[in-house]
C-alpha cells in the first residue's frame, strides 16, 4: 500500500501545481490551447509531451516557482527503448529537495486532501489508526527535509530478476546522466513474507522495493535531474542555480513505465472501487485515466524570497524568477509543447499582459483567479513573459535574516543568534512584532539567555530592527531552530512573515567525552582504569627483567 | 561507523545526550551481521588475530579475545548505564536541517532489522502471532557473530605465531 501512497502523492502534487492556474484552457487538436481545459488537459499533455513553467506570487510578494517536463523524458529515461530493463516495474522516483519544499507543497496540496489542517476537509484515515486523521506534515517532520533519493518498485518478478533489471536501470542512469548510488533499502514482500496460518493471497506474486541514496550532493543531483530534460525550449533561458540557491528548493523525476500496469494493480488492492470517502489513489486513477503507455514527469521548483513590493508594477517571469539575462530570448520547446502560467494575488489589479493574444486563443487572463496563461508554442521567440500590474498592490520590502555565530561550537558551548529585520522599502511600516520563541521550546535542555522577542511601533524605511540572544548547548547533534516570526501593519492590514527553519550543528568533541565518560562513571571506570594500568605495569615490569625472553608475547 | 550513524546521533544527542555516541559505536561494534557488515567483521577478526599472536597459545587466545569482547560488553552496559543517568528528555523527535531518517537506512542494521525482522513482526497483526524465537533469532546470530569471529581469529594468530620458548 505503501508503493501507491508514495506515488499518488507525487502525481497529486504535480497535477495540482500544473493543472491549477490553467483550469480555462482549451484543446484544439493535439495542441493545448488557452481557455476551456477539459479533463482531458493534463493527459493530453503528458502523451504529447510538454514543458511548462508554473509561478505563483502570493500577497506578501514572494514567489513559488515550478518548472517541468511532461512526457518528454520519456525517452530520454529509456523508458520506450526495446530492452527490457523497465519490465516489472510500476514506478520509479528520483527526488532531491531541501529547506521546507515539502512542507511548503504539503501545506498546499495536502491541507483539504490529506486533513492536515485539522478542519476535517480531508477524510484519508487509515484504519488500523482508529479513525484518527491522518496528518501527512507529522511524516514529513519525520523524515527530514532534505534528501536525495531513487525509489523503485517492480511487481510480479522473482527476486533475481527484479535485482537484475535494477542494476540494469541504475547503470544507465550512471552512464547516461553520471548519477551515483549507495543502497539504502533491498525488501521484497510475497506471501512467504507472511506466516502460512495467516493465508495472505496478495494481489502480485512478489514486489520488490529498492530505495538507492544519491551520493551526488544536492546541487550536483539538481543539476543532474536536469540533464534528464530535453535541453531545448525553456531550459536554455533558465538559470539552473535558481533550483540550487533558494533555501526551500527541489528537483524530481517520476517514471511509470506502464501507466495501465500501476492502475490495474491499485484496482488489484480492491480498497477503492466501493470507498465513499476521498483517497490518494482514487485521486491517482481518475486523474490520469486515459494514460496505457510510459509516464514521466521532470521538475525542478523553488520557493524563494520577496521579489514583489510598493513599487513594483511588473513581473517578467523569466527574468525576475528563472535567472534569464536580460538580453536574452525564450524559445518554447521543439519536442512538445510549451506553456507558461502565473498567477498573481487576486487584488492585484493586472493591467496588461506581454505577449497578448487572446483574440487568437494563444493566451488567456481569468481576472477572477488573477491567472495568466500563454500557450508559449505558438510564440517562436520572446523576451519574456510580462506581467503589468498597478503599483502598490505588494508591502514594502521587509527582510528578516537570522545568522549565528560562531558557525559551530563543540559541547558546553554556546552561541550568539540574531534576528535583524529590515525595511528595504520606501515606506515605513507599524506595529513591528519580532520573536525568535521556538528554539526553547523544543530542547528542553538548552540554556537562554537574552531577548528573544521585541516590538515597534514604526520602522521607518531603511530601519532595523534587531534581537539578540544566547544559547548554550550541552549536548553535541544537530539543532533545529524553527521559524522566527515577525508581523507588521502596513496600509491598515497585517502582514507576516518567518526567516527559514535553520539547522545548528554541535561538533562532536571526542576527548572531552572521555574525560566526561571517566568522571562520570566514577568509580566503574576507576577500577577498569586502575586494573588495566597495573596489568601493563607488571606485564612492562616482567618483560623488563626478562622473563618473557624479551618478547612482545604475554 | 556508517554514515547513517551520525545522522542518527545528529537527531538522538540533542535529547537523549552526548553518551548516544559511544552507545550506537558499541552497538555498531557489538551487533554485527556477517552478511551486510563485513567491515565489522574484519575489525573483528583484525583484532583477535593481533590478541592471538600475542597470546601464542589456544588457550591464551581463546581467553584474550572472550576478554575483548566482554569489555566491549562493559563498556557499552556503562553508556547505557551513564545515557540513563544523565537524564534523558524525550520528547518528539526532531530531525535537524540537512539529515532525513532515510540516513538511518544506511546503518547495516537497520537494513537488516528491516529485511529480517520487520517481515516476522508483520505476522503480528494478521493474527500470526508473535513467534519470539524466530524474532530473536537473527538479533541473537548478530550478536554472537563478533564473539565467534574475534575468539576463532585470536586462536588463527596464537596457531600461526606461537609462544616463543624462552
Amino acid at each position: 500500500m505503501k508503493l501507491n501512497y508514495k506515488h499518488a502523492i507525487l502525481i497529486v502534487m504535480m497535477a495540482v501545481l500544473i493543472s491549477t492556474p490553467v483550469v480555462a484552457a482549451s484543446n484544439a487538436g493535439n495542441t493545448v490551447v488557452a481557455q476551456d481545459t477539459g479533463s482531458d488537459f493534463f493527459t493530453t499533455l503528458l502523451q504529447n509531451g510538454a514543458e511548462v513553467v508554473y509561478s505563483s506570487i502570493d500577497s506578501e510578494g514572494v514567489p513559488t516557482v515550478v518548472y517541468g517536463q511532461l512526457g518528454v523524458p520519456s525517452a530520454r529515461l529509456g523508458l520506450e527503448d526495446p530492452s527490457n530493463m523497465y519490465d516489472g516495474c510500476v514506478a520509479m522516483a528520483l527526488i532531491a529537495t531541501q529547506g521546507e519544499l515539502l512542507n511548503y507543497i504539503m501545506d498546499f496540496v495536502g491541507g483539504g486532501l490529506f486533513n492536515t489542517t485539522g478542519a476535517g476537509n480531508g477524510e484519508f484515515i487509515p484504519a488500523q489508526d482508529s479513525g484518527t486523521p491522518f496528518d501527512m506534515n507529522s511524516i514529513m517532520d519525520m523524515l527530514g527535509s532534505n534528501f536525495t533519493l531513487l525509489i523503485n518498485v517492480f511487481v510480479n518478478l522473482s527476486d533475481a530478476d527484479a535485482h537484475t533489471n535494477m542494476a540494469e536501470i541504475r547503470t544507465y542512469l550512471h552512464n547516461q546522466y553520471q548519477f551515483s548510488f549507495s543502497e539504502l533499502l533491498d525488501l521484497r514482500i510475497d506471501e512467504s513474507t507472511f506466516p502460512s496460518d495467516m493465508n495472505i493471497n496478495l494481489p502480485f506474486s512478489g514486489v520488490n522495493l529498492f530505495i538507492y541514496k544519491v551520493t551526488d550532493e544536492f546541487n550536483t543531483a539538481v543539476d543532474k535531474i536536469l540533464g534528464v530534460m530535453d535541453q531545448g525550449g525553456f531550459l536554455q533561458s533558465i538559470d539552473s542555480s535558481v533550483f540550487m540557491n533558494a533555501p526551500a528548493s527541489g528537483a524530481g523525476l517520476l517514471a511509470i513505465p506502464d501507466m495501465a500496469e500501476l492502475t490495474d494493480l491499485i484496482n488489484g488492492f480492491g480498497g477503492f472501487s466501493n470507498s465513499t470517502s476521498f483517497s490518494p489513489g482514487q485521486f491517482l486513477i481518475s486523474q490520469v485515466p486515459d494514460i496505457q503507455g510510459p509516464l514521466a514527469i521532470v521538475a525542478a521548483g523553488y520557493i524563494g524570497d520577496q521579489v514583489l513590493s510598493t513599487t513594483s508594477n511588473q513581473i517578467k517571469i523569466f527574468q525576475d524568477l528563472l535567472g534569464k539575462g536580460a538580453v536574452d530570448t525564450v524559445t518554447g520547446l521543439t519536442t512538445g509543447q510549451s506553456i507558461v502560467a502565473c498567477v498573481l494575488p487576486q487584488d492585484v489589479n493586472i493591467t496588461s499582459y506581454s505577449p497578448e493574444d487572446e483574440a487568437l486563443n494563444q493566451t488567456y487572463y481569468d481576472n477572477t483567479t488573477g491567472t495568466v496563461f500563454w500557450n508559449a508554442t505558438y510564440y517562436n521567440s520572446e523576451p519574456d513573459y510580462i506581467i503589468n500590474f498597478d503599483p502598490g498592490a505588494f508591502p514594502p520590502k521587509v527582510t528578516i535574516d537570522r545568522s549565528f555565530s560562531p558557525k559551530t561550537v563543540k559541547p558546553g558551548g554556546t552561541v550568539d543568534v540574531s534576528v535583524v529585520v529590515h525595511n528595504d522599502g520606501l515606506d515605513p511600516v507599524q506595529n513591528v512584532s519580532l520573536a525568535d520563541l521556538g528554539i526553547g521550546s523544543i530542547y528542553s535542555d538548552l540554556t537562554i539567555e537574552g531577548s528573544q522577542s521585541t516590538t515597534a511601533l514604526t520602522l521607518p524605511a531603511d530601519g532595523y530592527l534587531t534581537i539578540s540572544y544566547t544559547v548554550t548547548f550541552p549536548n553535541e547533534g544537530g539543532y533545529l531552530f524553527p521559524k522566527a516570526t515577525l508581523s507588521y501593519n502596513y496600509n491598515n492590514e497585517t502582514h507576516s512573515k518567518t526567516t527559514h527553519i535553520d539547522g545548528y550543528t554541535v561538533s562532536p568533541d571526542p576527548l572531552g567525552l572521555l574525560m566526561q565518560l571517566i568522571t562520570d562513571g566514577m568509580p566503574y571506570t576507576g577500577i577498569a582504569i586502575g586494573v588495566i594500568g597495573l596489568g601493563a605495569i607488571v606485564n612492562i615490569g616482567l618483560m623488563a627483567r626478562g622473563r618473557h625472553g624479551g618478547s612482545y608475547q604475554v | 561507523m556508517p554514515q547513517g550513524y551520525n545522522a542518527a546521533i545528529a537527531i538522538l544527542a540533542p535529547q537523549m545526550g552526548n553518551y548516544i555516541r559511544p552507545t550506537l559505536v558499541m552497538v555498531n561494534l557489538l551487533l554485527v551481521n556477517p552478511m551486510n557488515s563485513f567491515t565489522m567483521v574484519a575489525v573483528w577478526a583484525i583484532a583477535g588475530f593481533i590478541g592471538g599472536v600475542m597470546a601464542g597459545t589456544k588457550k591464551g587466545a581463546f581467553v584474550v579475545g572472550l576478554m575483548v569482547w566482554l569489555s566491549c560488553l562493559g563498556v557499552i552496559a556503562l553508556c547505557v548505564y551513564l545515557l540513563f543517568q544523565s537524564g534523558i528528555s524525550l520528547g518528539t523527535l526532531v530531525i535537524p536541517p540537512g539529515t532525513s531518517i532515510v540516513d538511518l537506512l544506511s546503518i547495516p542494521l537497520i537494513q537488516s532489522m528491516i529485511s529480517e525482522i520487520l517481515p516476522l513482526i508483520s505476522g503480528i497483526g494478521g493474527g500470526g502471532g508473535l513467534n519470539l524465537t524466530a524474532l530473536l533469532t537473527p538479533l541473537i546470530v548478530w550478536f554472537i557473530t563478533p564473539v565467534i569471529v574475534v575468539i576463532i581469529a585470536a586462536i588463527l594468530g596464537a596457531v600461526v605465531r606461537p609462544k616463543e620458548a624462552i
